[in-house]
């Protein structure tokens, strides 16, 4: 498509404002956890300085910042390596394989959707609670699977739907078994698709914060979100290790979007447009 | 290389049964061609013959081995997709090479079969390209290509030109054809293209709703076909069919009066008698009778026209003739060794002769192979 002079620069404008518009909260999140006490209630230079490293060292040292990091870390990879196992296996066999009931397995997932994730957490809390697994990190995993894995699965489902089903039996007839079909053919081609229901799952167990509120009572078993928030008014309003904290947060999204965002774009309108 | 053999071959899929009772020999490096309309079943049998679809009952041996129950990967066969499925992520020698390297062959056997293979097919210069970067037909040689260097017992072409423009479809047709004669191995082709089948095939099957409706050389199926079916699917354009009955030796319909062929014998019973249009002659002849020309098709060498001849539609080919129009008459005649005759109600072949000029009978195919009847039908 030709444009003409007048409405490139419209758009480019129109691109800058909406950046602008989404970048500055993170430019100045990072700016102020690296900026030192006296300036930071005080001043509001869009300029960076001057640089101080003491809230980051105040959080991993005199906080459970430390442990809490780990807390996330552990409920996000488990997240993320279980939804990964189990939409991979459910969408796989819910377009390949005839079984009954499959339209009711396939809208079940959605059910989820359709509760407000408060409305949900407080029953599972109850139910949790019961069984003995309250205030423990397992249930906020199983907590976030009831959001990742339907997420996954129509994901995935929607990747596997597009693969034509002659890539896997070919490699039949070259001789490899159904599993040997779907390692070596159907999960290489559905990279793109994997990457970004990763990326998701990993982006909705990391920042979740009405669940882990819920979910968590305990300081020793607090993920970094709900963490943070209890820094506020516990004792003072500690702005830069705020900052600093939720600079931390957003760290390893950032670099997961900046090494996937070519994947995860392919997957994106692969399972959303091709349809 | 390998002969194969089916039996009672049946396909159900819960109640509907898709493919009935199906009896065949293929005999080493024979090329087979199952033909029919879409939904007959030929795909259906010949994934069973790979193993993709489960048999329902019945037997599947190639060679001496049976494999009515074995996985794809374990009966040595090779395979042709309509779609080709390539490996979209792997290059055009890993596509070739998937395959051997599935059966833990040493690399430089691969290499050296891949060589060999991309050589025939001329894809040597394209080995290092992604599928996506070819064009139709190359895909179609790569997919020939993978089937090639496995040497298998068995090629199975599942309907492989039909994704081509017409004229590389001609073309790969030809190089089919060649390969196949090439490396000797047993071929079964699936098409529902006429012109491939009687072009490419040792023996069509003709099949229909699950039936085996013919076997035989493509000739014997163009000069004899068996019933009603298999006369108008096999010859373009179709043959003249025309629904009357036998009265005092002669075919009867409105004003028609045509004699039977020798051998037929019937009376009173209601027949369909059928010529091919490229059959029917100009001039006087046995069967003589007036034909109106209605339209005119001009083909290049040849001319169509469809016309009324005693109060039935037409048509007859005849050499090219600038002359016509709609509304011209002229006398054709019916030789009656080119008139098959059908039982209507059966719709079988009535009679036992030959339907060519040539004096011999066709020998009936020592592999012919009846289609077994249904016992439910």
């Amino acid at each position: 498509m030709v444009r003409s002079v007048p409405s490139r620069i419209a758009l480019y404008v129109a691109a800058l404002i909406i950046s602008i518009y989404s970048a500055f909260p993170i430019y100045w999140m990072v700016v102020s956890s690296t900026r030192a006490p006296q300036s930071l209630l005080r001043e509001t230079s869009l300029v960076p300085g001057p640089f101080t490293l003491e809230y980051y060292s105040n959080l991993l040292e005199l906080t459970d910042y430390p442990s809490q990091l780990l807390n996330s870390v552990i409920v996000a990879f488990s997240v993320v390596a279980i939804t990964m196992v189990f939409s991979v296996m459910i969408a796989y066999a819910v377009t390949r394989q005839r079984i009954r009931g499959k339209k009711l397995i396939v809208g079940a997932m959605l059910y989820a959707y359709m509760f407000p994730p408060l409305l949900l957490a407080i029953p599972i809390y109850t139910i949790f609670t019961k069984i003995g697994l309250g205030d423990t990190l397992l249930s906020l995993i199983v907590a976030h699977l009831t959001l990742t894995l339907p997420l996954g699965v129509w994901f995935l489902w929607g990747f596997f739907k597009n693969m034509p089903f002659e890539l896997e039996e070919a490699a039949m007839v070259d001789g490899c078994t159904r599993l040997g079909a779907f390692l070596r053919i159907v999960l290489p081609l559905s990279l793109p698709g994997l990457i970004t229901v990763a990326i998701f799952s990993f982006l909705l167990s990391w920042t979740d914060y009405t669940f882990a509120l819920i979910m968590i009572g305990s300081d020793a078993n607090k993920t970094v979100p709900v963490g943070l928030a209890s820094m506020i008014g516990s004792f003072d309003l500690r702005w830069g290790e705020i900052m600093a904290g939720s600079t931390l947060i957003a760290l390893p999204l950032f670099g997961a979007f900046a090494l996937l965002s070519q994947y995860f774009i392919q997957g994106m309108s692969a399972g959303a447009v091709k349809g | 290389m390998a002969q194969v053999r089916l039996s009672q071959v049946r396909k159900m899929y819960g109640a509907t049964m898709a493919v009935h009772g199906v009896d065949l020999v293929i005999e080493d490096g024979e090329l087979v061609v199952f033909l029919g309309p879409s939904g007959c079943g030929k795909s259906t049998t010949l994934r069973m013959i790979a193993g993709l679809e489960a048999i329902s009952s019945g037997s599947v041996e190639i060679g001496t081995r049976d494999v009515t129950k074995l996985e794809p990967k374990d009966r040595n066969i090779a395979m042709v997709f309509q779609n080709y499925a390539l490996y979209p992520h792997k290059t055009i020698r890993e596509n070739l090479a998937f395959g051997l390297r599935m059966r833990k062959m040493s690399a430089p056997e691969i290499n050296q079969r891949v060589n060999s293979a991309a050589e025939m097919l001329g894809l040597t210069p394209l080995l290092g390209r992604k599928p996506g970067q070819l064009s139709g037909g190359q895909m179609q040689r790569v997919a020939l290509g993978r089937a090639l260097v496995r040497e298998p017992e068995v090629f199975l072409l599942d309907e492989p030109l039909s994704n081509l423009d017409a004229k590389l479809r001609v073309k790969m047709r030809e190089e089919i054809a060649r390969l196949q004669k090439k490396v000797g191995t047993s071929m079964v082709y699936v098409t529902h293209d006429q012109v491939e089948a009687m072009t490419l095939a040792d023996r069509i099957v003709i099949m229909q709703s699950g039936h085996v409706q013919q076997v035989g050389a493509p000739l014997e199926v163009y000069d004899r076909p068996a019933n009603l079916f298999v006369a108008g699917f096999i010859g373009s354009p179709e043959m003249n069919l025309i629904d009357g009955r036998a009265e005092g030796g002669k075919f009867r319909f409105n004003d028609l009066s045509l004699s039977l062929p020798q051998g037929v014998r019937a009376d009173g019973t209601p027949l369909t008698f059928g010529i091919r249009p490229e059959h029917i002659t100009i001039g006087d002849g046995p069967n003589s009778q007036i034909f109106r020309v209605g339209v005119v098709e001009q083909l290049g060498a040849q001319t169509l026209c469809v016309g009324d001849v005693g109060g039935c539609q037409v048509r007859v080919m005849m050499d090219r003739t600038d002359t016509v129009s709609s509304g011209t008459e002229m006398t054709v005649s019916f030789p009656p060794q080119r008139i098959h005759i059908f039982a209507a109600e059966t719709g079988e072949r009535l009679g036992d002769h030959t339907g060519s000029e040539e004096a011999e009978p066709p020998r009936t195919s020592k592999r012919a192979l009846e289609t077994s009847e249904e016992e439910t039908r």
